[in-house]
């Protein structure tokens, strides 16, 4: 790990609502047998960003870079392997993630809220989707029950699971991937979350359902004052719902800014090569050649450089033979971790 | 060379529910070649997935083939025994699964599976199949050390390239790929894709490629297949559907992507109610959203037209485009 500490790039100039420093996260690989590793997946490694409140950021990379990770570590369900995690829940002040005590921690579990990138996992096969999507106003004891109900129908309306009364009462094997996908949704926004980490919520929607459902989410981040971080591929998704974006790359932020100004004029060499590879919807169109080397991300045990060297088109001697470099701003108000780039 | 690899004709499917039947698929029809590529869209739900999951034959317990017939190499696959089945599934018939993370079996490292789906089928030496099986993992762009690793050791996207890999493990001459490439940037979807049009050139490989991704659909697509409360509304050659969709929900589908390139748009829905696929309308399914409906259209099911090597289920279709571009 670097011993310099790399700036924390605020994404806007709002106060922030979350406050991610250093943050690391390894798995051991191949466990002797006393249990001691010798190698670790550098999943997350020295991670540091500060998220508006009110605001919407997006994380976007390689398959494989540690978005999930990351967001997994931002909702409290793996432990960081090193670096701190701070989030404002409504009150002006920062609390510590990981010290929170019992009651902080109930009030962060209704307040922060994740919808998984694999609907799958994230839903009980044995329970109805009513009682799937009521569930949560019961754990936290939010109304009584004909109250809940009525919230239940609205956000199912809302998210386009309809007819309502049908769906209701199917269980999730009894649905198509994208309103199994929508559930996963309605049951994390049934709890007006203030703070709202979604995984490739929208991956599989058509592109009116999906858009809906980003307009409901816009609209709900208004009314709630929320703070959302999305994970996407989809560079249109990142467009319409992010004011900003981080594009990490093995396990690394490579840069970050606003999302208009990285998608028009990408400065990392992986982002240039990221949006030159993005489809558009015509068969005419040829996308490729792709702006990278050839090769597959290898995660374990990176060597102390660039993590982008292997890959990069634009690498240098001195990219070769320095540590991997700091995120830092760069003209334009832009962080950018390259040597290449001033 | 031209030959059909497959011929799906007024192929229907219905699910059993508390609340009733579901009539997920209706009297679909289309064909494809062999080497050729049919992309099909349409909104979630509409029943894709069900579509796919009776070409291999392997709905769920309550659901069921209600009419049609499923031609795979000259053999009526809806006819056939269960075991007769199984001599064409995986090997003449194969599938990626839509969010194919949860397809792999999490007590065996993702190798070990990719072991055992090219054994199942063939009699090959240890060391061909390690050798196999990398050149898959390579093909996806997986690192082969993850062949030792667990399915929930990788990422999202790296089950999913496990689950492309195995599909392609046994060399299918018919291949439904379902959602395949969703969960991947689109730097390792390219490759993916480019790998899978190489394949397709080799061995003559046909695909059904389903996705709400029209980018990617407009890359791959020989054909496309339009579907809408499950019926396949319009089909075509791809370059006519994208430049000129003759279907009230085609061309509504088109204008409501989102752009990433070029200045950034107002984003449009579809407005009006999802389709019920317990109740079918008595009329075209896509009347109460549409904006060319007149009176007839809930009446009746619209007839199929024929536009000259491409087809449109509606009453009221966008012809004179249509037109336009068959000059
Ligand atoms: N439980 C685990 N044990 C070991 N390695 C893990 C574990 N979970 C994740 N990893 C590894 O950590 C890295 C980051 O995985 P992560 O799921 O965060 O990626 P991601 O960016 O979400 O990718 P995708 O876009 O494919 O979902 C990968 O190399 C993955 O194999
Ligand atoms: N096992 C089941 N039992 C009852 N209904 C089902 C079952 N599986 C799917 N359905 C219903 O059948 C319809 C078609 O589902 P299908 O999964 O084929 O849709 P799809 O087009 O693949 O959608 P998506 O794009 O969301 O994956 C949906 O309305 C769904 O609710
Ligand atoms: S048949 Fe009528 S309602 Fe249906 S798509 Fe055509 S014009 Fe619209
Ligand atoms: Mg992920
Ligand atoms: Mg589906």
């Amino acid at each position: 790990m670097s011993s310099q500490k790399p700036a924390l790039p605020r994404t806007l100039i709002r106060p922030p609502s979350l406050r991610v420093e250093n943050i690391t996260k390894f798995y051991p690989v191949g466990k002797s047998l006393f249990g001691s590793s010798k190698s670790f997946v550098h999943a997350v490694e020295n991670v540091s960003l500060e998220i508006a409140k009110g605001g919407s950021f997006g994380i976007v990379g390689e398959s494989g870079c540690g978005k999930t990770t990351l967001a997994k570590m931002l909702v409290k369900l793996i432990e960081p392997t090193a670096g701190r995690i701070s989030v404002d829940l409504g009150d002006g002040q920062f609390t510590d993630c990981t010290t929170l005590g019992h009651q902080d921690t109930k009030e962060f579990r209704r307040k922060v809220q994740m919808i998984f990138q694999d609907p799958y996992e994230s839903l009980n096969p044995r329970i109805t989707i009513f009682d799937t999507i009521i569930e949560p106003l019961k754990v936290q004891k939010i109304g009584n029950l004909s109250e809940r109900k009525v919230k239940v129908t609205k956000i199912m309306a809302e998210v386009g699971l309809t007819p309502v009364n049908d769906l209701m009462f199917r269980y999730p094997h009894e649905l198509s991937g994208g309103q199994r996908q929508r559930v996963a949704i309605a049951r994390a926004l049934i709890l007006d979350p203030i703070f709202l980490i979604a995984d490739e919520p929208t991956s599989m929607l058509d592109v009116s359902v999906r858009t809906s459902i980003m307009k409901l989410m816009l609209d709900m981040r208004q009314r709630l004052n929320a703070t959302f971080i999305y994970i996407t591929h989809d560079m249109a998704v990142a467009r319409y719902m992010c004011e900003s974006i981080a594009v990490m790359y093995l396990g690394k932020i490579v840069e970050m800014g606003s999302t208009e100004d990285i998608l028009q004029n990408p400065k990392h060499p992986y982002t240039k090569a990221l949006i030159s590879a993005v489809p558009v919807p015509d068969p005419t169109y040829e996308r490729w050649p792709v702006l990278i080397k050839s090769g597959v991300a290898k995660p374990i045990d990176p060597l102390d450089r660039c993590r982008f060297f292997d890959r990069c088109l634009e690498a240098t001697e001195h990219c070769e033979n320095f540590s991997h470099p700091i995120l830092e701003n760069k003209a334009g108000g832009r962080a950018v971790a390259c040597y290449e780039v001033s | 060379m031209n030959q059909n690899a497959l011929e799906v004709e007024n192929l229907s499917v219905e699910y059993t529910t508390r609340g009733g039947p579901v009539f997920a698929v209706n009297n679909v029809s289309f064909e494809l070649k062999s080497g050729e590529t049919i992309g099909i869209v349409g909104e979630s739900g509409c029943g894709k997935t069900s579509l796919a999951l009776s070409l291999m034959r392997i709905l769920p317990d309550n659901a069921q083939i209600s009419s049609g017939r499923i031609i795979l190499d000259g053999v009526d696959v809806v006819a056939i025994s269960d075991s007769e089945m199984r001599q064409y599934r995986w090997t003449g018939i194969s599938m990626i699964f839509q969010a194919a993370m949860n397809s792999l079996n999490p007590v065996y490292t993702v190798g070990d599976q990719l072991l055992e789906a090219i054994e199942a089928h063939e009699r090959i030496t240890r060391e061909d199949a390690f050798e196999r099986i990398e050149a898959l993992f390579d093909l996806v762009g997986l690192d082969p050390v993850l062949t030792d690793r667990y399915p929930h050791e990788l990422s999202g996207g790296m089950r999913q390239r496990a689950v492309i890999a195995m599909s392609l493990a046994s060399d299918p001459s018919v291949i439904v790929a379902d959602e395949p490439t969703t969960a991947l940037d689109v730097i390792v979807q390219e490759r993916i894709l480019r790998e899978l049009q190489k394949i397709q050139q080799q061995r003559s490989m046909s695909m059904i490629y389903i996705s709400h991704d029209l980018a990617v659909i407009a890359e791959v697509s020989d054909y496309i297949g339009v579907m809408y409360a499950g019926r396949m509304v319009e089909y075509g050659p791809a370059n006519d559907i994208f430049a000129n969709p003759t279907h009230p929900y085609t061309k509504a589908l088109l204008d409501s992507v989102p752009s990433v390139k070029g200045p950034k748009r107002e984003l449009v829905v579809l407005e009006g109610e999802l389709p019920d696929l317990m109740q079918p309308a008595t009329g075209c399914p896509f009347a109460p959203r549409c904006n060319k409906k007149t009176s007839v259209c809930t009446k009746s099911l619209p007839m199929r037209i024929d536009l000259g090597g491409r087809w449109v289920d509606c009453f009221n279709p966008l012809v004179e485009l249509a037109g336009a571009a068959n000059e």
